[in-house]
């Protein structure tokens, strides 16, 4: 099926559900900007090279006035940690100012720091490339840029700075494109206007602090933000189209309901709509260079998903079958040299009964013929007149020897080689069949995952469709704006209620074809999590669910409670837990697309007892042994913790009082 | 059918078979007259080197490597390249392996129980040489009893041959070479080389059948 007729096909059943004609669906869709969602579950990894900054302290009111420097270089994968014997020493303000660079926001930096801030200067390696953001901060407010290595030595500008809002702006669009990642619309009905979360929400799966709300991943407690996070970070296709069509819906919808009652500015109004309908030129024009490079990916990625477990099975099997093969060998050989050691040792033993001594090995004396006779008849040894039974001094072993201790007889031991003989032969073949198996896995694996990267090929022009978004999105406010003021329009009123109906069709279709991809992808996530949270001290908890749709379940001591009910300790834990199986459920179906860096701030500050927070230490280690290229920073006010789970090259440590910076 | 890996041991019995065979296909003829050892045919010497022959023969996958090592080098027929490769399709350094312990001097084994039980029976002579402030050196004398003992054993239990063509092979490998270039030798392998002291020597049968596949790849 060729991927043109895949996308005509998703219009064709949307105008099903909708009971309208292709075309208007086609129009309504583009007007509303929901395309048909890719997937890239090529991985993007993104981890932090180096933390500088600088400042000066006031003299009035701290307690160490005057300047101050941090720097932290030859950052990497791995785990990493600051370490503080006390709590005020300045680890928060470090991640945090990491985090204002990597987002652009400085969201919880303390607000006497950041006016205290004079440089800033963050490296960071995106999908290979070192990046760099330096920025001077005066009274608050950064200015710079960020620049991007050529590996030539020199190094290009990305973009530059002067404000806030152009930092955070520029810095969004340029991460959500390079990580691959998409822009959520929601509608929020406190504004009554749809909001685009970014970059700067994504980041909430990235960085995890006691500071957070009571939503799971993010910051914000709206639109089922938390459960989209998730299916953004696992790459399940859909979940843009999903979350922008309800957006839409509900926006037209309130679109609708103002229409009935407003008044308008013609003049303004008419505008906007040239300034609108020349950007939804432009972007139409976009959407129709991506569309044929937009497949419907569902099947693809379910295929995908399909062949890695048969190949993740088949790979187990031949593991198995292996070490198998290798036991059956072993005892082979055990039983083949066994029964050569009898029968050699048989021989020998006949061989020596036959003779007798002649002379005493250690002084050479010849034994005579009188020592002889008193063997056989006072059974006095010829050689050292020890009294013994000659019939068992000839055989007996010396002590260490296994031969006497074995129970087997030489029948009995060929009898055993024979069975082993035979495990030999069936394990092979059966491992040469798991080994014919895994391969042809490892080729279908292969292959699928080959069909759904071929999207990747549409990602330069799916960012200019995202660029083209947003100032669509500020034109339409001002619309929005004018349309507050409209006269009763009928015209808009109908086309609302059309728009409103394909839109809710729209949603209701791509949200099917999200569940059909999610596939069983909640259930091992929230298997996993479950599993972690319990391994990271939450005694009680039974069970977590995520449904994918909003909610957030928890289940202690098996009965239901809220993720808000739970302590911030219990919330951070949890939020490790998610985001933990969440890496290792994207890492084991081969789709993850969250990039590999986790930020979190004293993960263990509320243990009482050193062995509950040091599980949380050797969990987080043990996640970056098995998801290649994650870097996890963390930040303790304990750091014996750290003693053999960080390497001490990887601790930024200071004792005492001493503050970090 | 699994049993806990341990190291096999050879018995005291089978020890004393291997180096009555070893002295006695392993050494050089000699006499009474020439030797002054009353009764002896042939003559090993010395210590070193019947601990390097019986390193071999109790390790078929480093004789093997030597073999194909000299065969490489110009200094062995290709000739005996077939009898390697029957060392291997006989399973021989799985089924004739007994690992020896790596010392100091290289691989060790206290052979002296084994040998007790071979004078006790009038089967060798030990003669040593040197004072007590000179190191002294041991030769190893087969006796005229201990060959025809021998002879009569092999025509009982043929398939103790195995150790008479062992002995002759190791001793023609090792030709006139004396026993502590011997031992350089046998731990030019860096399996050997490495392994810890007091512990055993590993199988280097990996590499030693790569070495056959090359060799007869090459005419």
């Amino acid at each position: 099926v060729s991927k043109a007729s895949q996308a005509s096909r998703w219009v064709d059943t949307v105008a099903v559900r909708a009971g309208a004609t292709a075309d208007e669906v086609t129009a309504i869709l583009r007007e509303w900007r929901i395309d048909p969602s890719a997937s890239y579950p090529a991985p993007r990894h993104l981890h932090l090279t180096h933390i500088r900054f600088s400042g000066t302290r006031p003299e009035a009111g701290t307690p160490n006035p005057g300047p101050f420097e941090f720097n932290w270089d030859g950052l990497g994968p791995g785990i990493w940690a600051l370490a503080s014997e006390i709590n005020n020493a300045g680890k928060t303000s470090v991640l945090e100012i990491a985090m204002w660079a990597l987002r652009g926001d400085p969201k919880n930096l303390a607000a006497d720091v950041r006016k205290w801030l004079e440089n800033v200067d963050v490296g960071f390696e995106l999908n290979g490339t070192p990046h760099r953001v330096t920025y001077a901060v005066d009274d608050g407010r950064p200015s710079g840029e960020l620049k991007r290595s050529t590996g030539s030595g020199t190094d290009t500008t990305v973009f530059t700075f002067e404000t806030a809002d152009e930092f955070e702006e520029h810095m969004g669009s340029f991460m959500v494109a390079e990580l691959g990642l998409h822009t959520l619309r929601s509608w929020n009905s406190t504004t009554e206007e749809p909001t685009e979360h970014g970059w700067n929400a994504l980041t909430g799966a990235l960085y995890i602090t006691r500071k957070q709300s009571s939503s799971l991943l993010g910051d914000l407690v709206m639109g089922g933000l938390a459960g989209r996070l998730l299916q953004v970070f696992l790459g399940v296709p859909w979940t843009q189209t999903v979350f922008n069509a309800r957006a839409a819906r509900d926006t037209a919808n309130a679109r609708r309901t103002r229409a009935r009652s407003k008044g308008a500015d013609p003049a303004r109004r008419k505008a906007l709509a040239d300034q609108l309908s020349a950007l939804q030129r432009e972007r139409d024009e976009a959407s129709t260079a991506t569309s044929s490079l937009v497949s419907d990916t569902a099947s693809a990625f379910a295929q995908m998903t399909a062949a890695n477990h048969t190949y993740s099975d088949a790979q187990d099997l031949v593991r198995r079958l292996t070490s198998e093969l290798a036991v059956a060998k072993l005892a082979v050989r055990e039983f083949k040299q066994e029964l050569i050691d009898r029968s050699e040792t048989a021989l020998a033993e006949r061989f020596f009964q036959g003779l007798n001594p002649s002379l005493c090995p250690r002084c050479d004396t010849h034994i005579d013929e009188q020592r002889r006779r008193k063997e056989n008849t006072h059974h006095e040894c010829s050689v050292c007149q020890t009294h013994v039974d000659l019939s068992i001094t000839a055989t007996t072993e010396e002590d260490g020897d296994e031969v006497d201790d074995d129970p087997l007889s030489v029948s009995e031991l060929q009898a055993q080689l024979g069975g082993a003989e035979v495990a030999v032969a069936s394990a092979q073949i059966a491992l040469d069949g798991a080994l014919a198996a895994r391969d042809r896995a490892r080729a279908a694996a292969t292959a699928a995952r080959a069909e759904v990267e071929e999207a990747e090929a549409g990602r330069g022009a799916l960012a200019k469709l995202q660029e083209l978004d947003v100032r669509i999105a500020r034109v339409e406010g001002a619309v929005e704006e004018v349309d507050s003021v409209a006269q009763v329009d009928t015209d808009t009123i109908a086309s609302a209620d059309a728009a409103h109906n394909i839109l809710s069709a729209a949603h209701s279709e791509a949200d099917e074809r999200l569940r059909d991809a999610r596939g069983d992808l909640f259930d091992d996530l929230n298997r996993l999590a479950t599993e972690i949270g319990q391994q990271l001290g939450i005694a009680t908890l039974t069970g977590v669910e995520i449904d994918g749709a909003a909610h957030v379940k928890v289940y202690k001591g098996g009965t239901k409670t809220s993720f808000s009910n739970c302590s911030p300790g219990e919330q951070l834990r949890l939020r490790v837990a998610v985001v933990v199986a969440m890496l290792r459920v994207g890492q084991d179906r081969g789709v993850g697309r969250h990039p590999g860096l986790l930020i979190i701030d004293s993960p263990a500050a509320e243990e009482t007892n050193d062995n509950d927070a040091g599980v949380i230490m050797d969990n987080l280690h043990q996640i970056t042994e098995i998801v290649p290229g994650l870097q996890v920073i963390a930040a303790t006010a304990r750091p014996s913790l750290l003693d053999g789970v960080v390497p001490a090259h990887h601790i930024r440590q200071v004792t005492g009082a001493s503050q970090l910076w | 059918v699994t049993t806990a890996p341990s190291v096999r041991k050879a018995t005291r019995l089978q020890d004393a078979v291997r180096l009555l065979f070893i002295i006695a296909y392993g050494g050089t003829s000699t006499d009474e007259a020439t030797s002054g050892v009353p009764g002896a045919v042939a003559k090993l010497a010395t210590a070193t080197r019947l601990h390097a022959l019986d390193f071999w023969v109790r390790n078929p996958d480093y004789l093997a490597y030597e073999i194909l090592t000299m065969v490489q080098a110009g200094d062995l027929d290709r000739a005996y390249l077939p009898m390697v490769e029957r060392i291997f399709d006989d399973g021989e350094p799985d089924l004739r392996l007994f690992p020896m312990l790596r010392w100091r001097f290289g691989a060790y084994e206290g052979v002296d129980d084994a040998l007790a039980l071979l004078r006790a029976h009038g089967l060798i002579a030990i003669r040593r040489t040197g004072s007590l402030k000179k190191i002294s050196r041991h030769s190893y004398y087969l006796l005229e009893v201990g060959r025809r003992r021998s002879e009569e054993l092999l025509a009982e239990a043929p398939e103790l041959g195995w150790y008479r063509d062992r002995a002759q092979l190791a001793a023609s490998v090792a030709g006139a070479t004396p026993g502590p270039q011997l031992k350089l030798r046998q731990k030019e392998q860096a399996e050997y080389m490495d392994a810890q002291l007091g512990t055993y020597i590993p199988s280097i049968v990996g590499r030693a059948t790569e070495l056959l596949r090359a060799l007869q790849g090459t005419p």
